[in-house]
């Protein structure tokens, strides 16, 4: 047997031979055992070589190699139900709130207590309950339906109540839900949502309460869609949904006989009719004003078709539960607990029904507002090109210009001859049109003919005066009381509050009394004939009910009567 | 002689509601139905919008909940005059009040954004303290930029004597020789623009505030600020008009 030297059996064994060559070994050392013991020992004393010597580092270029070999799993596809966006929408709406909490723990310590989250829940709840036909609350009415929250929660804490305090606190609570200190902007917030499979950061913009017009100069607090959304605990329904399963739980409730929560779930439902009104009011009234702010090609007519199909389902419902309640209002004694909670439901389904027929009237010609005004507004001009910074483009701009300038921009042509004629004035711009005043010549005329009013005397000659006879005394006193009051001043020489006391001594009325101070001023004042006389003493008197300056009387010698 | 049905008639009719300030649908039939026809009969709209372009006035918005809102084209009879808002007042005093009518319309609308919202919901209120708190913050601003410059030419030599300086030369607050509050401290002037506006139905006043109303609201979002702006850039960059 042809044996292969040592060099060839030590390159086999360390891997050096060439293909063809290594096949050949093999063959031969599967039937030499001298051979394969060679090549053995030598594997052994490599290993045991490799061993002494420690791990030696992988090229990188091989663990490349070796990765690139591995065969990889396929990455996961990522699954995101459409639902999950739209309940982090709903779900961000909290933020604001939790701010207020953060506000509570922030409160210097006589408002620490007052309990924030409580206080706009029932403001929302106040809300939605007067929500509908004109009978929305304001600010005040809030307000002072918050009060009393306030005061018990000033009693549990022990902090004496202040109502000032009170109202004050009320009104900022409002103003941080209107976010009146972003001048009423929508509050905003990021999440993520995922696009094909990739994620993407999206904003929301939302409100939480809004106040609006209902007429020329009375406002109404309205909870935005995402309030209501928040309140009424439907985080996983659209307005439309939501209002079909408060309306199923308000029949199963009546037919169960569970009418207070039922008379709850109804408020509930009326809020939701009034939200989804108010949805395509103001869908409505954006095609009006800019019907580019509107997307007519998709969004519109999908939305006005599930309103459609929606509100024939709930009128269907609507009546169904009236019916229910009606039937079991003839099951329950009149005036009863019980039957005031049914018809209280029915009341609010009937005014939710007639919401609805209303609102199916508006949606059905919804697409004749969106032609007509299509029609207004494709070659309409658009006057409002570009939306100025007020304060940046138009009020810093005119008080860095010189005045003449200045009042030019504010007055226009009458500012600035050199200006082209019929140039704008900024500020006949900013107040409305008014009708001039115009002259009307046959007013004038015939109010310059009128007779010539006669004026008023401003003063008269004096007559010379004639005095008659001496009155002695006022003519409203009837005679019993002057016969009753004279003879105390005929006692002779006294002090008025002598007189007084005398009187009142003997028990004389009131207006007897009152008679004889008369006559003593008549006296004092000197201007008719009389022989009373009377002058001032200099000290003050309380006599009799009377008080003032005291007065010496007494009777002229000339009067035969004077003598006592 | 027109009868009472036809368009013309009609529009006049709906034009005469419009430019009454107190006038409200809610409280007037014919006026609630003239609007209904305004906004239901695109062929009634044309009429009054005509109608109203040859008396110089744009209608800026119709509903029958609110009303019609009416703004005077430049140079029309129905804009408000100086002498109509304050007779008898010095230039200074004719300058400081249409400030003070730009400044209150800022203090509404702060930022751009603002004036796309909905003009049926409600702005903020304001308060004559925080429109003379504003301007005067601006005008004080203005002012430490200027000393940094050299001094200004008197009016006399060129006019080129600065509108801020106006504003800061008249007193927040002065007292006649009564003690009542002078009718042209900067003060008195802010009262009195809002006041007049409360005239025009386009505030509500309570207490100390003064609250926008939706008459307000239309007429600067869709009309004065657009035209407050190109006015400013009309008379103050005269080399543009040539353009």
């Amino acid at each position: 047997m042809n044996h292969p030297d040592r060099a060839k059996l030590l390159a086999y064994a360390a891997g050096r031979l060439p293909e063809a060559e290594a096949k050949g070994m093999e063959a031969h050392l599967e039937t030499c055992a001298d051979c394969a013991g060679v090549v053995d020992t030598h594997l052994d004393e490599v290993v045991a070589l490799g061993r002494a010597l420690g791990p030696a580092p992988v090229p990188v270029e091989w663990e490349d190699r070796l990765m690139r070999q591995v065969p990889r799993p396929e990455p996961r596809k990522v699954t995101w139900p459409p639902a999950l966006a739209k309940r982090s929408r709903v779900l961000l709406a909290l933020e604001p709130l939790l701010a207020l909490r953060e506000w509570d723990a922030r409160r210097d310590e006589g408002t620490r207590h007052y309990d924030t989250i409580a206080l706009t829940l029932r403001a929302f709840d106040l809300i939605v309950e007067s929500s509908g036909f004109g009978a929305e609350v304001n600010e005040e009415t809030v307000i002072r339906e918050l009060l009393p929250l306030l005061h018990q929660m000033d009693l549990a804490a022990g902090v004496p109540p202040d109502r000032g305090q009170h109202a004050a606190f009320a009104t900022r609570l409002l103003s941080r839900l209107r976010n009146d200190e972003e001048a009423r902007r929508p509050f905003r917030a990021t999440y993520t949502d995922f696009d094909q499979g990739r994620p993407v950061i999206r904003e929301v913009a939302f409100h939480l309460l809004e106040e609006q017009f209902i007429d020329d100069e009375r406002f109404a607090l309205r909870l935005s869609v995402e309030a209501t959304n928040l309140f009424l605990s439907a985080l996983d329904f659209e307005i439309e949904d939501a209002q079909a399963a408060l309306e199923g739980v308000i029949q199963s409730q009546i037919e169960r006989g569970r009418f207070e929560e039922a008379v709850q779930f109804a408020r509930d439902a009326r809020a939701r009719s009034v939200q989804l009104q108010e949805k395509f009011d103001r869908l409505l009234r954006e095609t009006r004003r800019d019907m580019r702010q509107v997307d007519w090609r998709t969004d519109m007519p999908r939305l006005l078709g599930e309103g459609l199909s929606h509100l024939q389902g709930r009128l269907r419902v609507e009546q169904e539960v009236i019916q229910t309640a009606r039937e079991r209002l003839e099951h329950l004694s009149p005036g009863s607990p019980e039957a005031q909670q049914v018809a209280r439901i029915a009341a609010l389904i009937d005014e939710c029904f007639l919401r609805h027929t209303h609102l199916h009237h508006v949606l059905l010609g919804a697409r004749e507002v969106f032609f007509t005004e299509q029609d207004r507004q494709a070659f309409a001009p658009r006057p409002r090109t570009h939306l100025p910074d007020l304060f940046r483009e138009v009020l810093e701009p005119l008080l860095a210009a010189p005045r003449d300038q200045a009042l030019a921009a504010l007055e226009g042509e009458q500012g600035r001859p050199d200006l082209p004629s019929r140039a704008d004035a900024i500020r006949a711009a900013l107040l409305p049109a008014q009708a001039p005043e115009s002259l009307s010549l046959s007013d004038l005329t015939s109010w310059l003919l009128r007779p010539k009013r006669t004026l008023p005397a401003t003063s008269s000659e004096a007559s010379e005066l004639v005095w008659e006879a001496a009155l002695p005394d006022p003519l409203h006193y009837p005679p019993e009381v002057q016969a009753s009051g004279e003879p105390y001043l005929q006692r002779g020489a006294a002090r008025l509050s002598q007189v007084l006391c005398w009187a009142a001594q003997d028990a004389q009325p009131a207006p007897v009394l009152e008679y004889l101070g008369l006559r003593a001023l008549q006296a004092f004042e000197n201007d008719r004939p009389s022989l009373l006389r009377a002058e001032q003493t200099g000290t003050q008197f309380e006599a009799a009910g009377f008080y003032g300056h005291d007065l010496d009387l007494q009777w002229s010698a000339a009067d035969p009567e004077a003598t006592p | 002689m027109m009868g009472a049905d036809d368009a013309p008639y009609a529009a006049g009719r709906l034009v005469q509601w419009g430019l009454r300030n107190g006038a409200h649908p809610k409280r007037n039939d014919e006026y609630r139905a003239l609007l209904a026809r305004y906004l239901d009969r695109l062929e009634f709209r044309e009429v009054v919008r005509r109608f109203a372009e040859g008396l110089e006035l744009e209608i800026l918005e119709a509903s029958t909940e609110h009303g019609m809102v009416l703004a005077p084209l430049p140079g029309s009879a129905f804009a408000t005059q100086a002498s109509d808002y304050r007779p008898s007042s010095s230039e200074d005093t004719r300058l400081l009040d249409g400030l003070v009518q730009v400044a209150i319309a800022a203090t509404v609308y702060p930022r751009a954004m603002d004036l796309l919202g909905d003009p049926t919901t409600v702005r903020n209120p304001v308060t004559v303290t925080e429109i003379e708190e504003t301007l005067r913050q601006l005008v004080n601003r203005l002012d430490e930029a200027a000393k940094q410059q050299p001094d200004p030419i008197p009016e006399e030599a060129g006019g080129l004597y600065e509108a801020w300086r106006v504003y800061k030369h008249r007193q927040a607050q002065r007292s006649t020789k009564d003690q009542r509050s002078s009718p042209l401290s900067t003060h008195r002037i802010i009262e009195y623009a809002l006041d007049y506006l409360c005239k025009q139905h386009c505030f509500q006043h309570k207490g100390q505030v003064y609250r926008p109303l939706w008459r307000y609201q239309v007429l600067v979002q869709e009309y004065a600020a657009s035209r407050a702006h190109a006015a400013v850039k009309r008379a103050l960059n005269p080399s543009q008009e040539k353009l």
